[in-house]
């Protein structure tokens, strides 16, 4: 519980130092000098659809059961981006849910051999996190990438059965940070980009590759095996 | 089930060609003289179709859901069980016109067409007129209309073994010998040759999952397999289970008396230990049953045995999961289900307080 609040704490100073001051609300008018979007609607949000590979840590256990198992991981991610700091960066804060699940064999009680009953263990992530996105280099400087890193708590709710019956279902809470790097497809047809944008409001769509890591281990360890894991997706700006 | 008898719309190249032109922008085929003659040809290929020549088309929806859906213009064959099927089948006529006032329906034997007046002679003619209760006298010129007819109107079950084809035709009497102008009709075949049982039958023991597994039957119309189990042979190891089981292998199947547990398309099904009653260490028979598309059953395979066994799981090797197991509760702690959604207000109270940037 103490690492849980210790966690929760650090997460709360990371977005409250994001946060700006009445002192510093001069960065964050509307329409900055230089950075005006060649594509108009307001652009305050973001939707990512990502798919990756991921085993949690957990122990023996799991590598018994689902050795092999790579999930994958499914998710969706919302990001909400009101602020802008110093004409550079996007700030907001983002949720995310994601499912992934891993089935084995269970193992007969008497003779350890393996049976057709299924065992299975399947986690819910659901980050809640700062988000900074580097919107710069794709504004400015025309080159199409978006660099983000994200920071926060992650909430992981798992479940676990064997045959047809659930014997356990808990939450694990800890740190959660992610390092996204995004190309944007606009450059690729520039007026397919606009007549998005005017029909759908969708600003830019993106391809991103996102490297994550997490500690929540209060509970089941769910941080990934190797330290950190990938996954890759399709995202938009709204 | 539905059934549609339609024919193939007689202008569907035709509306290809037109639109692979006008889609391709002329560029693989004959290029269209000028946009006017481009909108004439497809005006008339949508009026086309209600200038075609009239045809009444049939659909009909089996009472028997088991059934697998067919294709074309061909029913399944019936077997005797569908055939006696009390429930009506729901037949839809479309495509009607004023040509005629009643529905009639003939019968003729395998694949008599019954549309020449001639075949309808009472004297010499092969097709017989059904009296039927959905004969019916037309009113208001209806361009659809659906009857409700029992296939034992229509065919009969126990002692028409070369199937025959059942003909609605629209006419201004019931009997009509005279000439129709339209009629659809409906082949009936049947099938009442007894599906072949599985072999091989397989059997892997479980607590809340068995696996009953087998090799096929080589039958081409085989629709399913179910699996059943004998609860009279509980509580014995699976060689007493063997010997204790009234099933036997080879023998008509009667499902009385014994529990359905499970059907696949497959070759493997997984049963619940529970369903059948079984406690751990007890043992239990089961058998499958083939069952073709005409619902014809085969005889009982060979009888497999399973035995419910205690299994390890992740749970099992994971010591932590018991002490959220145990009650069967979610094993959150009150701090941590107050903590998301204290956590998500505070971002957003934290955010309501930013200003709002328009990019």
């Amino acid at each position: 519980m103490k690492n849980t609040l210790l966690s929760l704490a650090a997460a709360w100073a990371v977005i409250a130092a994001s946060l700006p001051s009445a002192a510093s609300a001069q960065y964050f008018d509307d329409r900055s000098a230089g950075l005006v979007d060649e594509i108009g609607s307001e652009e305050t949000w973001a939707l990512e659809f990502r798919i990756g590979t991921y085993q949690p840590t957990v122990g023996a256990a799991f590598d018994t059961y689902f050795a092999d198992d790579t999930g994958p991981l499914l998710a969706f991610e919302i990001d909400f981006l009101p602020l802008e700091i110093h004409d550079w960066f996007d700030a907001g804060i983002a949720f995310g849910f994601g499912w992934t699940q891993y089935v084995g064999f269970a193992t007969s009680g008497e003779t350890n051999s393996s049976t057709t009953e299924e065992t299975s263990l399947t986690l819910y992530p659901m980050p809640v996190l700062a988000v900074f996105r580097l919107d710069a280099l794709a504004r400015r400087l025309r080159v199409p990438l978006l660099i983000t890193g994200k920071l926060g708590a992650e909430f992981v709710i798992w479940n676990s059965g064997t045959g047809s019956a659930s014997e356990a279902t808990n939450m694990s809470i800890g740190l959660h940070w992610g390092v996204q790097f995004a190309l944007e497809l606009d450059i690729f047809n520039e007026r397919a980009a606009r007549a998005l944008d005017e029909v759908w409001g969708i600003n830019h769509s993106f391809l991103f590759f996102e490297l994550f890591g997490s500690a929540a281990h209060s509970n089941l360890d769910a941080s990934p095996k190797d330290g950190v894991a990938w996954s890759a997706g399709l995202g938009f700006l709204f | 089930m539905s059934i549609d008898l339609r024919p193939e719309p007689w202008n569907s190249g035709i509306g290809l060609w037109i639109a692979a032109c006008y889609g391709f922008r002329a560029g693989y085929c004959m290029r269209l003289p000028s946009p006017h003659l481009a909108l004439v040809l497809i005006a008339v290929w949508c009026v086309a179709p209600s200038m075609a020549a009239a045809q009444m088309t049939l659909t009909y929806e089996s009472p028997d859901e088991d059934r697998l859906p067919s294709v074309g213009y061909v029913s399944p064959p019936l077997g005797l069980t569908e055939c006696e099927l009390l429930d009506p089948v729901a037949f839809r006529l479309n495509g009607l016109d004023t040509t005629g006032t009643f529905i009639d329906i003939w019968s003729g034997p395998g694949s008599t067409d019954c549309t020449p007046a001639a075949a309808r002679n009472p004297l010499d003619g092969t097709c017989t007129a059904l009296t039927v209760t959905a004969d019916t006298m037309l009113s208001g010129n209806p361009v659809q209309i659906d009857l409700d007819i029992a296939m034992s109107e229509l065919i009969d079950c126990a002692g028409d073994s070369a199937g025959s084809t059942i003909w609605f035709l629209l006419a201004n009497t019931l009997g009509s010998t005279e000439e129709v102008t339209l009629s659809v009709s409906l082949p009936v075949t049947f099938d009442r040759t007894q599906p072949s049982p599985p072999t091989e039958i397989g059997d892997t023991s479980g607590d809340t999952m068995a696996t009953i597994s087998w090799t096929q039957a080589s039958d081409t119309d085989i629709q399913r397999y179910d699996v059943y189990g004998d609860p009279g042979s509980l509580g014995v190891s699976c060689d007493e289970a063997r010997a204790a089981t009234s099933l036997v292998p080879g023998s008509d199947f009667t499902a009385a008396g014994y529990v359905f547990l499970g059907q696949s398309t497959g070759s493997s099904t997984v049963v619940n230990p529970e369903d059948l009653g079984m406690a751990t260490g007890d043992s239990a028979t089961f058998v499958v049953i083939s069952t073709d598309q005409a619902l014809n059953s085969s005889v009982v395979s060979e009888v497999a045995c399973v035995s419910r066994i205690d299994t390890d799981g992740f749970c099992d090797a994971y010591g932590e999961c018991e002490d959220c197991s145990a009650a069967g509760r979610v094993g959150l702690e009150t701090s941590q289900m107050v903590s998301f959604p204290a956590l998500t207000f505070l971002f957003a109270a934290g955010l309501g307080f930013a200003r709002r940037r328009r990019k």
